[in-house]
């Protein structure tokens, strides 16, 4: 085996042999013996010694390659390992979010259809409401008229009440002198039968029977037909 | 030597293409293997609960203005402050207007209660009340009174009335039953030509015999002044402001009622 194992030097044409090495720089087994006075053939043919050296280098080669290979492989799957734990990781995260979005929306619909049938309650109410003030409207149009209907005949008949108490004054203002004429008059009638002077007696009945006379002209006037 | 190195390729590539598919193989299970499941392709149905509709009622009964109530209305409330007042005297019967000043006093004129042995005082509903005393100013025809129990409604008062405004004469002319006559202001006289030491109001209202002692109201209610009299000239209705009205009462006061006969 080879102790050395390195890359070839640099490219020199002067100095590359056919295998690609330079001729002094070239490493030699311990086998490999310089050939006598071979200067020209060395040049154009190889030796089996040196054809299983390539092989052995290639060979390495090779190793190295599938060394490098196998580390990219274990890394890519490593990575790959990695990232389905952490997908799988967020996807179930993902998963209890939306299982919670889903419980919270299906709580919502519930408060939704509770609200929901409570406003239809309200206006179910409305409606209702809105049907009877409306009748209470009508009706209470109705009343306002017959009110005033009645408050127009509550005025007629206080008027007439007025005008009555007017006329009932007037009456008991004529009513009260011909009382007076009368108790004057019989006051009259007393002094003349206890044959008293009736001078004064009669002024005082003929003034009086005459203002009661006045009034009752003056309430005829006002009230002609009685 | 070629044979060898083909060899040495062939197993080369071998290997090579045994890395590939083992790569191919776990790059497809870490792709693939940690997949979580799909979502729905769908999203999920909003379901939207139904709501009633607003009866077209509603809408209709908001719309609708409340009615005014009669008892509320400004007519219903001087209707109220009004009264007829009957002055029973040694010449028979006379009639007036008046208006409660408070629950207890009412305003009038003094010609209304001159000469009065008995007053008598009626609201429009036909409720009597009984006078207990009486007064008259003694510089301006204005008279008080006070009646045995509460009226209905006191009026209220506002001093500052001007000329062009419309009012309204409210009062019983010819004993009749309370009327609204409705005007306006035409001036403000000086009033020693018509009887009144002071501002005198003249009015296009129509005015009667009965109206004396009659609020004039403003388009308000208020009372602005106190019907008195008819220019005859004109026609016009008179009546005394407010603000005369406390002039001249501040000034003269007031004295008992004259007696029948006495002018």
């Amino acid at each position: 085996m080879s102790d050395y194992v390195g890359p070839p030097p640099e490219d020199d044409a002067e100095t590359r042999t056919e295998t690609g090495w330079p001729s002094a720089a070239r490493p030699r087994s311990q086998d490999e013996k310089e050939p006598p006075n071979s200067g020209a053939a060395n040049e154009t043919a190889v030796s089996p010694s040196s054809r299983g050296i390539r092989r052995r280098l290639r060979l390495r080669l090779a190793t190295l390659v599938l060394c490098v290979l196998l580390t990219i492989l274990i890394g890519v799957a490593g990575w790959g390992l990695y990232a389905m734990h952490v997908n799988e990781q967020r996807a179930v995260s993902w998963q209890h979010r939306a299982q919670k979005l889903q419980a919270n929306a299906a709580q919502l619909q519930s408060l939704l259809d509770a609200r929901t049938r409570l406003l239809n309650q309200r206006i179910d109410q409305m409606d209702r409401l809105a049907r009877k003030l409306k009748l209470a409207q009508v009706a209470l149009g109705q009343s306002q008229g017959d009110v005033s209907s009645l408050e127009e005949r509550q005025r007629q008949l206080a008027n007439e009440k007025a005008q009555l108490q007017d006329q009932q004054r007037l009456l008991d203002k004529v009513a009260g002198g011909y009382v007076t004429c009368k108790q004057d008059l019989i006051q009259l009638l007393s002094d003349f039968a206890n044959s008293y002077d009736t001078t004064s007696s009669y002024d005082t009945a003929n003034t009086d029977c005459t203002n009661a006379d006045a009034s009752l002209q003056s309430y005829l006037g006002a009230y002609p037909n009685g | 030597m070629l044979h060898a190195a083909l060899t040495h390729l062939a197993s080369a590539r071998r290997v090579g293409l045994f890395l590939a598919g083992f790569t191919l193989v776990i790059a497809l299970e870490a792709g693939c293997g940690g997949l979580a499941s799909a979502p729905p392709s769908q999203p999920p149905e909003v379901v939207r609960p139904a709501v009633h509709r607003l009866n077209p009622q509603v809408d209709q009964v908001a719309a609708t203005p409340v009615p005014q109530l009669i008892s509320n209305s400004l007519r219903r409330k001087a209707e109220e402050m009004v009264v007829r007042v009957r002055n029973i005297n040694c010449e028979g019967i006379a009639t007036g207007s008046g208006f409660a000043l408070d629950p207890h006093t009412l305003l009038t004129n003094r010609h209304v209660l001159a000469g009065a042995s008995q007053l008598e005082v009626s609201t429009w509903d036909g409720h009597d009340y009984q006078v207990s005393t009486a007064e008259v100013g003694a510089l301006v025809d204005l008279g008080i009174a006070t009646v045995d129990g509460a009226l209905p409604r006191a009026a209220s008062t506002y001093a500052e009335p001007s000329a062009g405004e419309g009012v309204t004469v409210v009062g019983f002319p010819l004993g009749g039953p309370l009327t609204f006559s409705s005007g306006r202001i035409v001036d403000f006289v000086d009033g020693v030509s018509l009887g009144v030491p002071g501002k005198v109001m003249r009015l296009t209202a129509n005015v009667e015999p009965g109206n004396s002692g009659g609020p004039v109201l403003d388009r308000r209610g208020r009372v602005v002044g106190i019907v008195y009299a008819i220019e005859l000239a004109t026609g016009y209705g008179l009546a005394i402001p407010l603000d005369t009205l406390r002039t001249l009462t501040r000034a003269g006061g007031f004295q008992g009622v004259p007696a029948c006969g006495s002018g």
